[in-house]
């Protein structure tokens, strides 16, 4: 935002309740845009509610999904076949849209089950007492969540085949007045932000700090 | 032949390289004392073919490229449909077939070429960095750029939803690793060895790199003079024996695995400065052995003019690994990581593999004449 000179002057407001930033925040405006947020695949679920009421922004950056296992109990994943009969766990509020595009509507077809209680302790407790075969989770929050609970002994990370690679974008209503102008504003800035290499320096100091920190 | 190659090239793009190969081929029980050598050069009369089995039997071989574990069946599988003869069979059906020539006539080296790189183009998505001056693996007059540049075209073709890459040659490697991958002018990196980072894990390479599965095994061998005595089926064959290895190559390979050769004295390592220096030393019988891989080996006492004077031992004596690498920090460091690994993955799965291989096996037998 900075990078650009149509904005004048722009304000973040941290809301720490998840579910309320698309709908209403975004959808009634009362917001202009939200960070950070992951793209369903809208070709192959065109209703799904993101697809029908958001505008994506390019990535602004890139996380693999894997599955966390237990030590005791390694589960195969060399291909989609491999899940099917399988629980996984995944706290509440977290997108659910990997396990059903591609074709694979593991939900939709009940080839998968999925847990969804509050918490990234609650899943690995459930993971430790053999109630779920994998916690399936982005790399970052499930690394983070390992060295928190002190478990990077007893966890294995599958790193043969991640879930899904997932990109994490910037939003905007469908509905918001200025939608597309607001978009094409945060593309650019996007794209300047790179060619003047300030792009690489943030995410520099952030991987840095990440990889040290595991 | 040239039709047949051509076609082969375009069929394997054109089917996404998965022709079947399920009812081609034979198996093999190992027995104790064999190696990839040695069952490359009884099913294929043609040690350079080693890793076509090696690839065909990674999971049964549990990554064990030297000593071979006993009883495991192995896999030889048909290399452009051509079946494999062990040479006893080989003696009855094609008598005429003299020692050391494989059985597949080779073509001429000139026919042979390179697979088309749909992907390739400029200032594509992902940016990869290598250099000249690696022949076979990677040299930009080479067939394809070398064998390892091939290898990744083709890893990214199988790759799940590929993306177009570019290539970019700078001979200077000391600039590759830093500054030029690790600020991300480039986004990949190859062909680049991989330290043991569980051993080292403060390695700079450890620290700022992620590294791909390995995608070509290197085998180092142990060379003696053609009439030598001197055998190497297990490690104590070689205590006390004089090794020679440029200055400035690695050496953990001598101490890992229990081996602590040097700290415990049980060979003598000699320095020379280049390795033709050792194998003058090896000819003039101040060394036992010379070792250097299977590709470094061949080419010296060739430019050497001494082609014949020499036999390689069939047990490895180590392998390294090179790998594709991307930096840490980069935004897609595991992402692209995976993609790559995935078409790499897919790719050791298909006959295509060791039809790069092999191609580039001939080729560069051919720059040793």
């Amino acid at each position: 935002m900075k990078n650009n000179a149509e904005v004048k002057d722009f304000g973040i407001y941290v809301v720490n309740n998840w579910s309320s930033h698309l709908d209403p925040l975004l959808t009634d405006a009362v917001m202009d845009l939200a960070y950070p947020w992951y793209k369903p695949d809208c070709k192959a679920m065109p209703d799904n509610w993101r697809c029908e009421n958001l505008y994506f922004s390019e990535p602004m950056f890139e996380i693999l999904v894997l599955l966390f296992t237990s030590k005791d109990r390694p589960i195969a994943f060399n291909s989609d076949k491999d899940m099917e009969g399988k629980t996984l766990c995944r706290p509440k509020g977290y997108f659910t849209h990997d396990l059903e595009g591609n074709g694979r509507l593991w939900l939709t077809k009940g080839l998968v089950k999925l847990v969804q209680p509050i918490t990234m302790a609650d899943c690995f407790e459930m993971l430790e007492e053999g109630k779920i075969d994998a916690v399936a989770i982005n790399e970052f929050t499930g690394r983070t969540a390992l060295k928190d609970l002190n478990l990077e002994g007893k966890v294995d990370i599958v790193q043969s085949r991640p879930l899904s690679i997932e990109g994490l974008h910037v939003v905007v209503g469908k509905s918001h007045p200025q939608a597309e102008e607001m978009l094409n504003l945060i593309n650019a800035g996007l794209s300047g932000l790179k060619d003047s290499g300030d792009y690489q320096k943030i995410i520099d100091s952030h991987m840095t700090r990440i990889w040290e920190s595991f | 032949m040239l039709r047949r190659w051509i076609l082969s090239g375009v069929l394997a793009s054109i089917a996404g390289t998965s022709m079947a190969q399920e009812d081609c081929g034979q198996t093999y029980v190992l027995k104790k004392g064999d190696t990839l050598l040695s069952v490359a050069q009884e099913y294929y009369q043609d040690r350079g073919k080693w890793s076509v089995i090696y690839y065909a039997n990674e999971e049964a071989l549990g990554g064990n490229l030297v000593d071979l574990p006993e009883g495991v069946t192995l896999d030889v599988p048909c290399i452009d449909g051509q079946k494999p003869i062990v040479a006893a069979m080989q003696a009855e059906e094609q008598p005429v077939v003299k020692d050391e020539e494989p059985v597949a006539k080779t073509e001429p080296v000139q026919t042979l070429q390179a697979d088309p790189t749909p992907l390739l183009q400029d200032n594509a998505d992902i940016k990869l960095l290598t250099g000249s001056n690696y022949a076979p693996f990677t040299q930009q007059d080479w067939l394809g750029g070398g064998m390892f540049t091939e290898l990744v075209n083709a890893s990214f073709e199988s790759a799940p939803s590929p993306l177009p890459f570019s290539v970019t040659w700078e001979n200077d490697w000391s600039k590759h690793l830093f500054p030029l991958l690790d600020e991300k002018k480039f986004d990949m990196g190859f062909p680049w060895i991989r330290p043991n980072c569980d051993a080292d894990p403060k390695n700079e390479r450890c620290v700022n790199f992620h590294f791909s599965e390995p995608v070509f095994e290197v085998l180092e061998l142990l060379f003696a003079k053609a009439d030598s005595k001197l055998g190497f089926y297990d490690d104590s064959d070689i205590h006390g024996a004089s090794i020679c290895r440029p200055t400035g190559y690695f050496i953990h390979d001598l101490e890992e695995n229990g081996r602590l050769w040097l700290t415990n004295n049980l060979i003598d390592l000699v320095r020379a400065d280049s390795p033709a220096d050792c194998f003058k030393m090896l000819t003039d019988g101040k060394v036992d052995f010379v070792s250097a891989n299977e590709f470094l080996g061949p080419s010296t006492i060739a430019e050497m003019g001494k082609t014949g004077a020499f036999k390689a031992m069939e047990r490895a004596l180590s392998t390294s690994s090179l790998h594709v690498v991307i930096s840490k920090n980069h935004w897609r460091g595991t992402t692209n990581l995976y993609r790559f690994n995935a078409g790499l993955e897919k790719l050791k799965k298909t006959p295509r593999y060791s039809q790069i291989v092999d191609r580039h096996w001939k080729v560069f037998r051919d720059s040793l004449k």
